[in-house]
């Protein structure tokens, strides 16, 4: 007899589709509803902010209706926020402190509407032109002067060209920022004479990815070319090409540096004879785990930008030589250890003690930082016995954890994954040591840290994952800043937990149009110190923009809530009625029963219970639609009137609503119970 | 060619029928159904010395026997093979016995065989022992021999992956234990009988006793046939563990030799050699075939008869041992005689050689148009400029196409036209390597080309290749070589001249090449490993410290190998490829350099002198193998230097030859007595096009400007001419995937395309800017002509064409004629069809006059003004209006019928109006054949 397999039946499949189909139908009808209508950016001009002056900034979009925020990272200060009447764009001022380094920032707006994505621009010391779009051969090349950063626009198929004029020995550095804009485009830089004759190409330079970068000193006076296009000669994408004499360099040295720390930086793979340095003194505290520097030649006057690693860890520097485990640098864990694979086949090797059963986790960087080493790490026990590596996957962070068996000494070996080498290949280990725990939102890459949030609904929610290294205890979660907008429940993530569904709420009094930018971080003690982390979300900017390899330090971890005008409630409650009486050491039962005002809603609600008084408690359960509140109270409960706030949150298409509603209880001694009782049923 | 082979085939049986004397081995063959049945030895003549091969030999046991090979050699410098043909006797027959040249044991003891031949004589000393031994059938070297000989496990009978009828064995004894599981236990051993050996469905099949699917494959006297008939009476044994295994065999004749006609045939024989140092004639059962049957065939019994002049390599294979021996079979040609010839270089001196020896002639030197063409299309893939093409051929300097060659290899375009050649080979496609990838590959080719990087360097920087592949484009190399199989048959095939795809199931059917060197090979690039990155569109090729192969069959980690030099145990601490690199790009590699001098001369001369250019094995020899040696010496004394390759072979006088034949080169296709012409490329012919009509190509998001020569890859821009012209995908990497053959699309697109209508019918194309700036036609004409021909039109060409424009100018003439003729009669139509509608429109308006008077009216209108009464002269002042009709009042007033008729009428005559040409269009049609019949030339069609 032949079975019947269900799962193979084509009936089965069909139908099967058909939901699928469905499913992503209402996901795509979800998403699409919540980003209709929302503020989007499309550019901005001059993409530029010169430190420390007030730049006028045209931005262009979608949606820019008035009254509209615009925000920036950092210091900057957004002032004279003009939308044009078509709501496609505005002006403002936009000022960086002065003294603020060069890098990428990003520009958002926010309004009734909701939030919209950053676009990205650079806080710049080179001054900004614009590409006059008429520069597409040699004769046409449009005059910049050596110290400039032109904002363009790739042509397709035509190059741009630039004309610039050098003295004798001279020396410049030209730059395509590009990918690091979020322009999905791919830069070929070539470097001319009058007569077209290719004096240099740079085409994904190490430690930039996509973008490129060269420098040149003119061998005579004269008027020189650049040649700018797309490597598939795509059009439309934006860059800026800085024309400076900025250093060229993959990565600072080390590559990163301990909170509260002065630190001095070297620049590997520099493309000048002068030695760079940076002596920096590092904040002693900061949310995110890395800080834009910029660095300029002696005399120089323009800057090339870089970031370094931060945190609380000692950071030791590879004593050379320690290519061999017998003259491996000795550190003690926990630390963040640093090297250069100085030459081809090169492995350093970084001795320390463990104690039986200690715990170590390192994470190994480079690429992040423009470093093109791809570490590989091993550790060998005193034996010289392999008892860990790393493994190789996707990822560009390498790991390696192990718990050590007993004391012991042991050997970290680190290397380029195909034995790479030379002054541009440094690497930072962090190994840390002990438990500890890290924390991100869960499926990062497939959820967004942009909340447009009605002003009926007033909340948000979101899932923090939480990846556990030795410690299992409770975290708190909180705002990076304190902030009185925002009420956070199910804030507390119970010891042995890894996932939790928070939400934080707006005040009551939130308007439209209000916006913040804020952070999570959770606290635990961990081995009797406070240990705070960051909820992350690089993965959330990566899937958002993926030309971005690594988001830049004010991306990671930032979510922005944006109050949109009102919507339909898609639940409410009714507590009837709406005060109690709690007898002391008794307890009382409030039903609470959910009313479904969108019948596509078919969830549950959470019902968050507060303001009791500490010698109450309350037990929330449900049964289909019916929640009841248990409240319990002590005997030495004092006799008063109470109040009892309680806020229900629900979720249904990508919403999330509050509801509260205000209960009071008044507290009494057991034996006024039936006066008390007569008394409300003759207040009826 | 075809006639000429033909006949050379008659005269040759007719010489044959006059011999008489009729060689053991012969017969052997006729009755193997070969058909040599008609061929016999040479007359032996009077030998100026006699050589017997071996002059000694030992037959130990009573199967051994041994075939000698008797050759002659004579005072003019002939030899010949006199096996056939020479006297054989024996010191002590009771030792030994000799037949047609086949000693033949019959008791322990030492002989001496005579051989004689004309006047001379040789002694061979024969030692026979092991006569009272017995001597089992080995089941590895009898029975699995005798198999292979029959047949029975090639790859269309029993040794398919699939047997056939559900006998399956392994494809020519590559997998002996296979065999004997089939052979002894399968179907509980019902093929063999040992108690009645003959009655074995082993013998009864072949033998046609038994219907067999593969019909008659063994007779009863085959070799073969007594092989297996003993194994199988002595009880189906396998070889006892430690017997002595072959290492190898020996072919006798072993060194070229050149066999002048009617010398024609050649006996072989084989030995093998044992690990116990035995050595056994194993002739009878060895398989035979040749490079070429054009040339000459093998019997079975390893005869080998020549047909036409040529060279050709006997194939002799046993088991997986194969040898081969190359035989030159010459003729004298009627009023042939070898002059002296002028060389530019050794090329011209080792091609000559081989010329003299085939008795071909070479051709004569191209003209410098030829040249100039051929030389530009092979160097950067472009017909010539105008300008280059007048002033090279008014150039009176003797060393000018020397300079020539110089300034395009200087060009950009060589550089991206050699790069084109080289993204065929490395399947560069954005399928294959991503849309960022493939200009960034394209680019590093590009520029490896341009900037002639040494050949070994640019192998070694693709072999080796990391990281990321866009950063280090070279590794993509990696990303279309996806897996270890692919990684060994892309090198295997681009850098080895070697198709290894199907030693990867089995040992080669044909060649060396096993299935342990295939994963042996594998074992080098086992442990390149791919991972994506954080960049969208980057994979990043890494070499992993670990990871065995493991040989699917015998379960056994293999052993990094190499040819040659076999197992590799010094390697790269880091990464094995770079051991592999390192030994193939050595110059003491005896295949890498010439693969790609072979892959150079290819393109320049339209045929390698191994073709296809990536099969190099044994039974595909090298036309001039001295030739080849040479180009290879060359390539590696100058440091792989490919620009100096290309240009010492078009400097050549052989590159130079003419393509136009002799009387005495005619037949010759491979040893390039003249130039071979072949059809341009697609992108070739494309570019030529624009070039010859003025009217770029637009590729897509590509930049303007950019030939077709250049593109990148071909699934950027998806052009039908380039697909009809035989673009290829670059799914594989074999030179194959470009088609080189004429298809019927082609021609269509020759006669109606819509690529070379549009640019022949452009307003700006070449010929109408010419004739805007107000040149002749017979400037026009001759400017045409050296754009698609690179020369100017001869003096007929020119009146041929100027004929047809005046021809062309008179029939279009005549066709206006004829068009004025029809416009004047629709012009009258339609003068006629107006007056009735105005007719029509005026009884219309008639309607609006009182009824009493609208008689009166009419007549009044109508009357001749002269003719009018007072009465009706008011009426015609007052309502003349009614009879006057404009064009515009015709039209409106009209019912939409009769609107119709007056528009059809009137287009009729604007239709005529419209085809009568001015003179100007005339003259530019007249112009339009021109070029349109230029580019339908073969001499622009071919590289000539």
């Amino acid at each position: 007899m032949q079975r019947f397999n269900l799962i193979s039946s084509p009936v089965f499949a069909v139908r099967m589709i058909s939901r699928v189909l469905v499913v992503v139908f209402a996901v795509c009808l979800v998403l699409a509803r919540s980003a209709f209508g929302q503020p989007s950016l499309t550019g901005v001009t001059p993409q530029g902010l010169l430190p420390g002056q007030a730049v006028q900034v045209t931005v262009r979009g979608e949606n820019l209706a008035p009254p509209i925020r615009l925000w920036a990272p950092g210091a900057i200060a957004i002032e004279e926020i003009k939308v044009a009447e078509d709501g496609k764009s505005l002006t403002c001022r936009m000022t960086a402190d002065a003294g603020s380094p060069i890098r990428v920032v990003g520009l958002l707006a926010a309004n009734a509407s909701g939030v919209s994505d950053p676009i990205l621009m650079m806080v710049d010391d080179l001054g900004s032109v614009a590409d006059n779009g008429s520069n597409h051969s040699i004769t046409e090349a449009q005059s910049v002067t050596a110290s400039t950063s032109v904002d363009g626009v790739f042509d397709g198929p035509e190059s741009d060209f630039y004309l610039v004029r050098l003295n004798l020995g001279q020396r410049i550095a030209v730059e395509a920022v590009v990918q690091r804009l979020a322009s999905s485009l791919d830069p070929i830089l070539r470097l001319l004479d009058t007569h077209g004759n290719e004096i240099a190409i740079a085409d994904d330079n190490l430690g930039v990815g996509a973008d490129c970068r060269l420098t040149f000193q003119a061998h005579a006076e004269g008027e020189y070319l650049i040649e700018l296009r797309d490597n598939r000669y795509r059009q439309g994408g934006k860059y800026r090409l800085r024309i400076g004499d900025f250093p060229v360099f993959t990565s600072p040295y080390p590559l990163g540096g301990r909170l509260g720390a002065t630190t001095q930086f070297q620049f590997t793979g520099c493309q000048s004879d002068e030695a760079l340095s940076l002596i920096k003194r590092l904040p002693t505290n900061l949310v995110e785990d890395r800080l834009a520097i910029s660095v300029k030649r002696q005399d120089g006057v323009s800057s090339a930008m870089s970031q370094i690693a931060v945190s609380n860890l000692p950071e030791r520097i590879e004593i050379e030589p320690n290519d061999q485990s017998e003259v491996a640098t000795s550190v003690t864990v926990p630390c963040a250890v640093s090297g250069v694979l100085n030459s081809q086949k090169d492995v350093d090797y970084f001795e320390f003690a463990l104690a039986k059963g200690q715990r170590i986790d390192c994470v190994g960087d480079s690429r992040r930082y423009g470093s093109p080493s791809l570490v590989f790490m091993q550790l060998f026990d005193a034996q010289g016995g392999s008892v860990a590596q790393t493994s190789v996957n996707d990822a560009d962070d390498a790991q390696l954890s192990y718990t050590a068996p007993d004391n012991g000494i042991y050997q970290l070996a680190v290397r380029d994954l195909i034995y790479r080498g030379g002054e541009s290949f440094a690497y930072r280990v962090a190994v840390r040591s002990g438990a500890d725990y890290s924390l991100t939102l869960k499926h990062a890459d497939k959820t967004t840290c942009r909340y447009p949030v009605s002003r009926a609904d007033r909340a948000i929610g979101l899932t923090v994952s939480v990846q556990r290294r030795g410690y299992s205890g409770p975290i708190r979660l909180v705002t990076s800043e304190p902030n009185d907008a925002f009420t956070l429940y199910n804030q507390n993530i119970p010891s042995g937990t890894n996932e939790l569904r928070m939400f934080a709420v707006l005040a009551a009094d939130t308007e439209e149009g209000e916006f913040w930018a804020l952070r999570f971080v959770g606290i635990a003690q961990v081995d009797g110190r406070e240990v705070r982390r960051a909820v992350m979300t690089e993965a959330t900017v990566r899937s958002t923009v993926p030309q971005l390899a690594y988001a830049y330090p004010w991306q990671d971890g930032l979510f922005t809530v944006g109050v949109t005008g009102a919507a339909d409630p898609f639940f409410g409650m009714t507590c009837e009625p709406a005060e109690h009486i709690l007898v002391r050491g008794g307890q009382l039962q409030i039903p609470l029963k959910l009313e479904r005002k969108n019948e596509e809603f078919k969830g549950s609600v959470s019902v968050f219970a507060e303001q009791l008084p500490e010698s109450c408690q309350a037990e929330i359960k449900s049964d289909k639609d019916i929640y009841t509140v248990t409240v319990s109270c002590r005997e030495d409960a004092p006799e008063n009137d109470a109040s009892l706030r309680l806020v229900m949150i629900g979720e249904h298409s990508g919403r999330t609503q509050t509801f509260v509603q205000d209960v009071v209880l008044q507290i009494v001694p057991p034996e006024s119970t039936t006066v008390a009782k007569d008394s409300v049923q003759n207040a009826d | 060619m075809q006639g000429f082979g033909l006949s050379g085939r008659f005269l040759f049986l007719e010489v044959a029928v006059a011999m008489t004397v009729m060689s053991d081995a012969v017969r052997a063959s006729e009755n193997q159904g070969a058909d040599a049945g008609t061929l016999v030895a040479v007359v032996a003549g009077d030998p100026e010395r006699l050589e017997v091969s071996p002059s000694q030999f030992k037959l130990s046991g009573p199967r051994q026997k041994l075939q000698l090979i008797v050759t002659g050699y004579y005072s003019d410098g002939r030899v010949q093979d006199l096996t056939g043909v020479a006297g054989f006797s024996t010191s002590n027959a009771d030792v030994a016995v000799c037949t047609g040249g086949v000693v033949r044991p019959k008791a322990d003891g030492v002989t001496s065989i005579t051989v004689r031949a004309g006047e001379r004589e040789a002694e061979v000393r024969i030692d026979v022992v092991g006569q009272g031994e017995p001597q089992p059938v080995s089941f590895q070297y009898g029975t699995l021999v005798a198999l292979s000989k029959q047949g029975c496990n090639s790859g269309a009978c029993h040794g398919s992956p699939s047997g056939k009828g559900g006998f399956r064995l392994s494809l020519r004894a590559f997998d002996s234990k296979l065999d004997e599981y089939t052979l002894l236990r399968e179907e509980f051993g019902r093929r063999t009988d040992p108690m009645d050996p003959e009655k074995s469905l082993l013998l009864l099949k072949p033998l046609m006793k038994v219907s067999h699917g593969g019909g008659l494959k063994m007779n009863t006297h085959d070799p073969a046939y007594a092989v297996l008939r003993d194994w199988i009476s002595e009880g189906c044994q396998t070889d006892a563990p430690g017997a002595p295994t072959c290492v190898g065999i020996r072919v006798t004749p072993g060194e070229n030799r050149v066999l002048t006609r009617p010398a024609h045939t050649q006996q072989v024989s084989v030995l093998a050699e044992f690990t116990n140092g035995s050595v056994r004639d194993v002739t009878d059962l060895a398989v035979y075939s040749t490079s070429d049957t054009e040339v000459a065939d093998v019997t079975k019994g390893g005869l080998v008869i020549g047909q036409e002049r040529g060279e050709v390599a006997v194939i002799v294979r046993y088991l997986e041992f194969i040898e081969s021996t190359i035989l030159t079979f010459v003729k004298d040609i009627d009023d042939y005689e070898w002059q002296p010839q002028p060389t530019n270089n050794y090329i011209d001196t080792l091609v000559h050689a081989k010329l003299q020896k085939l008795r071909y002639l070479p051709s004569d030197l191209c003209t410098d148009e030829e040249f100039l063409r051929r030389v530009c299309l092979d160097i950067t893939g472009s017909l010539p400029s105008i300008e280059d093409a007048r002033q090279f051929l008014a150039d009176p300097s003797g060393d000018k196409r020397t300079e020539l060659v110089n300034q395009l290899l200087e060009r950009p375009d060589y550089g991206k036209f050699w790069t084109l050649k080289w993204g065929d080979l490395l399947r560069l496609t954005k399928g294959q390597v991503g849309e960022d990838g493939v200009h960034k590959y394209h680019r590093w080719i590009e520029r490896a080309v341009s900037s002639n990087m040494p050949y070994n360097e640019f192998a070694h920087q693709l072999l080796t290749a990391s990281g990321s592949t866009l950063e280090n484009p070279a590794a993509n190399f990696y990303r279309t070589a996806k897996d270890m199989n692919d990684c060994v048959e892309t090198v295997s095939q681009i850098f080895l001249g070697a198709r290894l795809q199907c030693a990867k199931c089995h040992n080669h059917p044909f060649e060396r090449w096993t299935q342990d060197n295939y994963y042996g090979m594998g074992a080098f690039f086992n442990r390149v490993q791919r991972k994506k990155t954080r960049r969208s569109d980057e994979i990043f090729v890494w070499s992993a410290d670990s990871g065995d192969v493991t040989q699917p069959r015998t379960g056994q980690t293999m052993k990094p190998w190499v040819p040659v030099a076999g197992t590799v145990s010094e390697l790269n601490d880091i990464d094995r490829r770079t051991s592999f690199a390192d030994w193939l790009t050595s110059a003491e590699n005896p295949f890498f350099a010439k693969i790609e001098v072979n892959r150079i001369w290819s393109h320049l001369l339209g045929r390698g002198i191994v073709d296809p250019v990536d099969d190099f094995r044994e039974s595909n020899p090298p036309s001039n193998a001295p030739l080849l040696d040479a180009l290879a010496k060359d390539f590696i004394d100058h440091g792989f230097d490919r620009m100096h390759m290309i240009r010492t072979i078009v400097n050549s006088r052989t590159y130079q030859m003419s393509h136009r034949p002799n009387d005495f080169n005619r037949d010759d296709t491979k040893y390039f007595s003249h130039y071979w012409p072949r059809l341009l490329t697609a992108e070739q012919m494309l570019d030529a096009i624009c070039h010859v009509t003025g009217i770029e190509e637009t590729f897509e998001a590509l930049p303007a400007g950019i030939k077709a020569t250049h593109l990148p890859a071909p699934d950027l821009v998806n052009h039908e001419f380039l697909k009809v012209f035989g673009q290829p995908e670059r799914q594989t990497v074999c030179q194959c995937e470009r088609a080189s053959e004429s298809n019927l699309g082609m021609a269509i697109q020759f006669l109606n395309g819509p690529l070379i209508h549009s640019k022949v019918r452009d307003g700006n194309n070449r010929f109408r800017l010419l004739v805007n700036s107000g040149q002749s036609d017979e400037q026009i004409v001759s400017t045409l002509n050296f754009a698609a021909l690179s020369r100017p039109p001869t003096d007929d060409e020119i009146d041929a064409e100027i004929q047809h424009m005046a021809a062309k100018q008179e029939q279009l003439e005549n066709e206006n004629i004829r068009l004025h003729a029809e416009i004047e009669v629709a012009s009258q139509t339609l003068t006629e069809v107006k007056t009735k509608l105005r007719e029509k429109v005026f009884e219309t308006r008639l309607l609006t006059v009182p009824e009493e008077i609208r008689a009166d009216v009419k007549v009044a209108l109508t009357t001749a003004e002269g003719a009018r009464s007072d009465v009706q002269a008011y009426l015609a002042d007052k309502l003349g209006s009614l009879h006057l009709v404009t064009d515009e009042q015709l039209m409106k007033e009209l019912v939409e019928e009769d609107q119709k008729v007056l528009t059809d009428a009137e287009s009729s005559v604007t239709k005529l109006q419209a085809s009568v040409l001015s003179p100007e269009d005339i003259r530019i049609m007249g112009i339009e054949d021109i070029c349109w019949v230029l580019l339908n030339r073969n001499e622009f069609l071919f590289n000539h």
